[in-house]
């Protein structure tokens, strides 16, 4: 079937890498999702502070963070293979739980909210923001260019 | 060239093995480490919370949600652990891949 042992060696090194890249389990590092997760954090961060104020009185700000934060969630939702960071994202903005969402959701009913709560909170909404931005950072970075340069020279 | 097949693949038979071994093994003590580090994170809290609800800085509400949105916070532990077992799969996967054409590589001399 082969005229000669490369083009054998060949074909084993195509099956390989069509096998390996077509099943991945989970998608690859993807930059823009890691800055996206680091800023928001930030963001987050900063306008939990401001809770001490009056509710109406940041509300530009507050809708600023959660539409931001809501085209993040839809960026991550068109991913390929990306269920258990769309589910992280769907845990922080869901108000009706006690991270991100939740905190605006309580700030909005409370009108204000006290330091020692805002301090405490923080903490919790950060190390959620920490846990998105980890599993994107651990994701594999793919390079090809081994196999591709020898399928390449070798057709 | 002659190309010593059984060679080959006895080769990449014994690199498999041992990268599902290293891959597997990494992986239970990264989960050992980031749950036991968890749990000591969620005993200071507790505490915490608890000696700021006995001086009044909390209120009771506060107090129930800051304890509610550390049960998310497990939630979210156990997708982040769900994720990396996913990226050590792929992981093995593309090293499986790595050693093939390394093996190859090695063995022909292209």
């Amino acid at each position: 079937m082969f005229r000669k042992p490369t083009a054998y060696l060949t074909a084993i090194l195509f099956s390989t890498f069509l096998l390996f890249s077509q099943c991945r389990t989970i998608s690859g590092f993807d930059q823009y999702a890691y800055t996206q997760g680091t800023a928001l954090k930030v963001d987050a961060m900063n306008i939990m502070d401001k809770a001490t104020k009056p509710y109406a009185s940041q509300q530009a700000g507050i809708e600023d963070v959660t539409t931001r934060i809501e085209k993040a969630y839809e960026y991550e939702k068109h991913r390929p293979q990306n269920l258990f960071t769309v589910k992280m994202w769907e845990i922080v903005k869901n108000p009706d739980r006690n991270l991100f969402g939740g905190f605006i959701k309580r700030w909005k009913e409370k009108d204000t909210l006290s330091t020692a709560f805002i301090n405490e909170a923080k903490i919790q909404v950060g190390e959620a923001f920490d846990m998105i931005v980890e599993l994107e950072s651990k994701k594999i970075k793919y390079n090809d260019s081994k196999v591709t340069s020898f399928l390449s020279t070798n057709q | 060239m002659p190309i010593d097949f059984n060679a080959i693949f006895e080769q990449l038979k014994n690199g498999v093995i041992g990268l599902a071994k290293t891959t597997l093994s990494n992986y239970v003590n990264d989960a050992k480490t980031d749950a036991q580090n968890m749990l000591n994170a969620m005993k200071e809290k507790l505490q915490r919370w608890t000696s700021l609800l006995i001086d009044k800085s909390l209120t009771t509400e506060d107090f129930e949600w800051l304890v509610n949105s550390q049960k998310d916070l497990v939630e979210m532990a156990c997708l982040k652990e769900a994720g990396l077992a996913a990226i050590r799969i792929d992981q093995f996967k593309a090293s499986v891949m790595n050693l093939v054409v390394d093996t190859i590589f090695s063995m022909v001399k292209i």
